[in-house]
């Protein structure tokens, strides 16, 4: 065995599972109790200790202030987006806003950014290889959802340092899937990776040609995933308890926590039989006695309370489809991911609407971090068997005047890719120009996800229109994204990997790599995760304490936030001077477009076209 | 598949002198499934992720290579960006750039006209021009300049219109 192992993780939002290929074959490397799907939970128990896994999952029932899950669907997100909101309504671990818009989470009075949660399950997934392979692992392939923004891919990255991995490459689930499946197989066919997990729906179709696995387009939707399925059991299961017993669920964590419990069986469950009993004896305490609950939940009643969220994967399937040129009628193979493409009523509906039956052969639970093994080892190797060409899932776009965003890369563009544009200024000696970068399809700014906003000044200041700067986007084929401004004049440039949002800086990543939180972790010792066991003190609220004080005013943070985010610097900075601008766009704000001397041509310079198709670009 | 180390500097050195066909060793006349197999095998050959183990110069000149050749499949993919670009390339326009290309599709759309009256009055102009009443066709087409006074192709059919009418004048239009 060569001296470098290296591993593919899939550090998904429910479950995580990691990977090796040992002796040209990939192998799921299991954990010291033999499981192989380690659960994406973080619980940290009094005196300091942290628990990863599948022991950390009790924490989630009977400590869930301090147990986090789900993390993933809050890595790269800003604190005022309509996910975090939704996380802090049914999450019963304290989410704070950090520094620039960013989350953290609150735990005894110490504060975790994103990235270090998802670093204590990537350092687990280490150590489980570490073990499984008896040698020091360093170098992983950690895959995220095709349709994360640069952002949320940053974030995974810095995740994967702080847990001490060089991260080879960030890379998409669903190619990982079909680098899975084609690898070695001399393929020549078209397929769709469907793939639905815990809290993310992708879909991306590929043309697999021997060596070369070409995604032709992808699509998703980060807001949809096997969670939600679960959200539709609780509410029915709460909605029941409260017109029985008159009793609000919902405001008691820990009874909350065991219905989610209960719905996520139900729905592993409902998998294989048709049929699944929900027995919880005491779900909840009321007027001094333990309301049971006890209900059975079919397929039937099941699939008409989820049919909607399936329907919802279907027109993401429309659009991957339109956005490739093809018709399912052109696909050789379908390809399920994630755990709830299990259900059978996903089965059913996806055999129905791509006309074939799905590949089942495939354990959609691994397959991911199957194919990130497969990269890691060519990566490392250098002797790559296999091409992966990717895509990006979201246009590039640049703001401009009125409040609006223009696109300077298209969606499903391959990558590595860069595109140049040239920009003037429109006022006498403005001497400095604001370059903001958003991901997204909306033409209004505020639709899309802020990347990164920076100013540039470092050009010589001259008569309007008179001043050329090249503005250079580059999106690499990890999907992250580089803006570079540039004096063609005095070659005076500024330049920024863009995720500086929410995002955490150089200094403080390794600031936290030298405070070593994830050590914590290994000093659990040889005796393997350990569970909650009978001697171990339950962790409890104290009487009296109210976990739920801070929920009434949840809606009026929120908003306040909202209103806040106008006077800062990421936000609504130039909006307040440029949305008084007529419908036209004509201010004296704006930056005509200059006429881009690109590849040495010997083109004079033309005038600019009529002046309602000019582009515009805030300045200060 | 692997370029050794001196290829793919001299290359990157090259780059900005290559048109998209030299990038992709393609013929100009090449089919669109011409076009894949070539953008995949220079895909293959400048992959990122072969060169993962190789120093900091080589990795930056594979890289730029790697967005040269997408860009240059992204365009020539595309029927009306690849008629836009190899116009661009007669006139020595190496790449297609955001704005050669918009000025490609202004072209285009100034035919017509880009505004209800100038289109209006280019049709009238159209129809004097068929009944051969040049002087008509000619005050048709001024009224459509007036609304339309950046739009270089119906500047540059008036100058045609006015050459036939001076040439008419002197009776030099042979007869078909």
């Amino acid at each position: 065995m060569s001296k470098d192992v290296t591993i593919g993780i899939d550090l998904g939002t429910s479950n995580s599972c990691v990977c090796a290929v040992i002796d040209g074959k990939p192998k799921v490397l299991a954990n010291r109790t033999g499981e192989q799907v380690i659960a994406s939970v973080v619980a940290f128990r009094e005196g300091g200790k942290i628990e990863v896994g599948n022991a950390a999952k009790a924490g989630i029932i009977l400590d869930p202030k301090h147990t986090v899950s789900s993390a993933k669907r809050l890595i790269g997100r800003y604190f005022f987006s309509e996910e975090v909101r939704k996380a802090r309504a049914v999450c019963r671990y304290e989410i704070v806003p950090g520094e620039n818009h960013g989350v953290r989470i609150k735990i005894r009075e110490e504060e975790f950014s994103l990235p270090e949660i998802s670093a204590f399950v990537l350092k687990e997934m280490k150590e489980i290889a570490e073990f499984a392979l008896g040698q020091p692992v360093s170098g992983a392939v950690i895959t995220v959802p095709a349709f994360f923004n640069d952002n949320q891919r940053q974030a995974t990255k810095d995740a994967g340092r702080i847990a001490g991995l060089e991260v080879l490459r960030i890379l998409n689930e669903p190619t990982a899937a079909a680098l899975a499946y084609g690898y070695g197989r001399d393929l020549r066919q078209k397929v769709a990776i469907y793939d639905l997990g815990g809290g993310t729906f992708d879909v991306s179709v590929l043309e697999i040609g021997e060596d070369v696995f070409e995604v032709l387009a992808t699509c998703g939707d980060t807001y949809l995933g096997g969670d939600d399925f679960d959200d539709r059991v609780i509410d029915l299961l709460a909605d029941k308890v409260q017109s029985e017993h008159s009793v609000n669920v919902r405001s008691d964590p820990y009874a909350f926590a065991k219905l989610r419990q209960a719905a996520e069986t139900a729905k592993i469950t409902l998998s294989t039989t048709d049929v699944a009993q929900i027995s919880i004896p005491e779900l909840i305490e009321h007027d001094g006695k333990q309301i049971a609950l006890s209900y059975s939940l079919t397929a039937k009643e099941f699939d008409k309370l989820t049919r909607d969220l399936i329907l919802r994967t279907f027109k993401v399937c429309d659009e991957a489809l339109q956005q490739s040129g093809l018709t399912v009628r052109d696909l050789n193979g379908v390809i399920l991911v994630g755990g709830p493409t299990r259900l059978p009523s996903i089965r059913k509906a996806v055999k129905e609407y791509f006309q074939r039956e799905p590949e089942i052969n495939i354990n959609p639970d691994e397959i991911v971090a199957i194919g990130a093994a497969i990269h890691a080892a060519s990566l490392a190797s250098s002797d790559t068997g296999s091409y992966l060409l990717d895509v990006t899932p979201l246009s590039l776009r640049l703001g401009i005047a009125g409040g609006l965003s223009e696109t300077i890369i298209e969606r499903n563009s391959p990558v590595p890719i860069d595109h140049t544009r040239v920009f003037t200024t429109v006022s006498d000696n403005q001497d400095t120009i604001a370059v903001r970068i958003y991901q997204g399809e909306a033409r209004q700014a505020e639709g899309n996800t802020l990347l990164g906003e920076f100013e540039f000044s470092g050009f010589e200041p001259g008569p309007r229109g008179q001043v050329k700067i090249e503005v250079a986007f580059s999106i690499s084929t990890e999907g992250i994204v580089t803006v570079q401004a540039r004096d063609p004049k005095t070659g005076a440039e500024a330049s920024t990997t863009v995720s500086m949002s929410s995002g955490l800086s150089e200094e403080q990543i390794q600031e936290i790599i030298a405070r070593g939180r994830t050590a914590d972790v290994a000093e659990r010792g040889p005796s393997g995760p350990r569970t909650l066991g009978a001697n171990e003190p339950v962790p409890m609220l104290e009487e009296g304490e109210d976990v739920l004080l801070d929920m009434p005013s949840l809606e009026a943070d929120v908003s306040e936030l909202l209103e806040k985010r106008d006077e800062t610097p990421f936000f609504g900075k130039l909006d307040g001077d440029l949305t008084e601008a007529g419908p036209t766009g004509e201010t004296t704000l704006e930056i005509e477009r200059a006429p881009v001397a690109f590849g040495g041509g010997s083109r004079e310079d033309v005038p600019l076209g009529d002046d309602d198709d000019d582009e515009v670009m805030g300045d200060d | 598949m692997m370029m050794n180390q001196s290829e793919i500097k001299a290359l990157a050195r090259v780059i900005d002198r290559l048109d998209y066909y030299q990038l992709l060793k393609l013929d100009p006349r090449a089919n669109s499934s011409q076009l894949r197999v070539a953008y995949h095998d220079a895909r293959k050959r400048f992959h990122p992720d072969c060169f993962l183990a190789e120093p900091d110069e080589i990795r930056g000149a594979v890289d730029r290579i790697a967005r040269r050749i997408t860009e240059g499949y992204m365009v020539l993919r595309d029927r009306n960006r690849r008629a836009a670009y190899d116009n661009a390339l007669t006139s020595g326009h190496l790449r297609l750039s955001h704005e050669v290309e918009e000025e490609a599709k202004t072209e285009v759309q100034q035919q017509r006209g880009t505004t209800p009256n100038g289109k209006r009055y280019l049709t009238l102009c159209e129809e004097e021009e068929r009944r051969g009443a040049l002087p008509k066709a000619i005050q048709q087409l001024k009224t459509a300049i007036t609304f339309e006074p950046k739009n270089l192709v119906f500047r540059q059919k008036l100058d045609r219109l006015e050459q036939q009418l001076k040439a008419a004048k002197k009776g030099s239009t042979p007869k078909i």
